[in-house]
């Protein structure tokens, strides 16, 4: 499936000269809310989330010349940001010399530690056990619980084979049930 | 391609306790965070709005120097005029004398290079 009708206008404009920071406006205007939330759901802190963001559109920015339309372009920008939070997290985890499990629970902390955070609430122990999740599987499960994202699309987004991803999905859906109910 | 409606009944299926939980983030974003970002990622990516004209801090010191002595009562001088003992206190105790040793006569004997044409 390729791009909707008006995604098709959009990177017309983008590649012409005179209207290309028009149109990357444009751009950033209708996506920029449903990438930050994505990423926000894995590195947590807004700081953090911020910067992740930016990087994304500024690859938007050097990448979309070479969009070749054969997916949505939703899709390859999910695409970009889930590759920009794994490699953050990457990164982050080798500058601090972190192992995988010291990561998770410094992410859990980060939770912990928002302003607004209440150990009381549903949402927020959601929150908790996201981050015990495997990174890929938490990329998984914030896409299907969050973004609704069919099974059919996270499989360009992830490169992974759609069978993959519902067992992928269906553990984390069991394994954020048992962290809920025995905490 | 699945709908809503499939993703809604696969969770129902997997777990009654995750599908009841409500989908909003509970994080919080500063306020008018998503109104500011499009112009911060436009300016990065376009760079500075404002041009430094060629050569600008080179002469910055001395055009501030000049400034500064205009403003303290002493005479406006132009960069050109602005000679080094008068911003530099060492200078000014050093001698204009050039230490480098010249031949006795040297000038008495010299023979220019060039000679004028005739005629």
């Amino acid at each position: 499936m390729g791009v909707t009708i008006q995604d098709t206008e959009l990177l017309l404009q983008f590649r012409d000269p005179a209207t290309r920071e028009k149109a990357f406006t444009a751009i950033i205007r209708k996506y920029q809310e449903k990438l930050y939330w994505h990423i926000r759901r894995i590195v947590v802190e807004h700081e953090d989330a911020n910067d992740v963001l930016q990087n994304v559109f500024i690859r938007v920015w050097n990448g979309l010349d070479n969009f070749r339309e054969d997916s949505q372009l939703y899709t390859w920008l999910y695409r970009i940001a889930t590759n920009e939070c794994l490699s953050y997290l990457e990164q982050q985890k080798r500058k601090s010399s972190a192992s995988l499990d010291e990561m998770e629970s410094g992410l859990s902390n980060k939770v912990i530690a928002d302003k607004y955070f209440d150990p009381n609430k549903l949402e927020w122990k959601l929150q908790l056990a996201i981050q015990q999740l495997p990174e890929k599987q938490r990329v998984v499960f914030t896409l299907r619980y969050y973004d609704e994202m069919p099974y059919e699309e996270m499989s360009r987004v992830l490169d992974t084979s759609e069978g993959a991803l519902k067992a992928s999905y269906h553990h984390a859906v069991k394994k954020i049930e048992d962290y809920i109910l025995n905490r | 391609m699945e709908d809503r409606n499939e993703i809604s009944v696969e969770l129902s299926a997997l777990s009654t306790l995750v599908s009841g939980i409500g989908r909003q983030t509970p994080y919080r974003v500063p306020d008018g965070y998503f109104a500011r970002l499009p112009a911060l990622l436009i300016g990065r990516i376009a760079g500075p709005a404002f041009q430094v004209p060629e050569g600008y801090f080179d002469q910055f010191a001395t055009s501030v120097l000049v400034r500064i002595k205009a403003g303290a009562g002493a005479s406006e001088l132009t960069p050109s005029e602005l000679t080094p003992s008068d911003d530099s206190p060492i200078l000014r105790t050093i001698s204009r004398k050039t230490p480098y040793y010249l031949p006795e006569g040297y000038f008495d004997e010299f023979s220019p290079v060039l000679t004028p044409a005739e005629g």
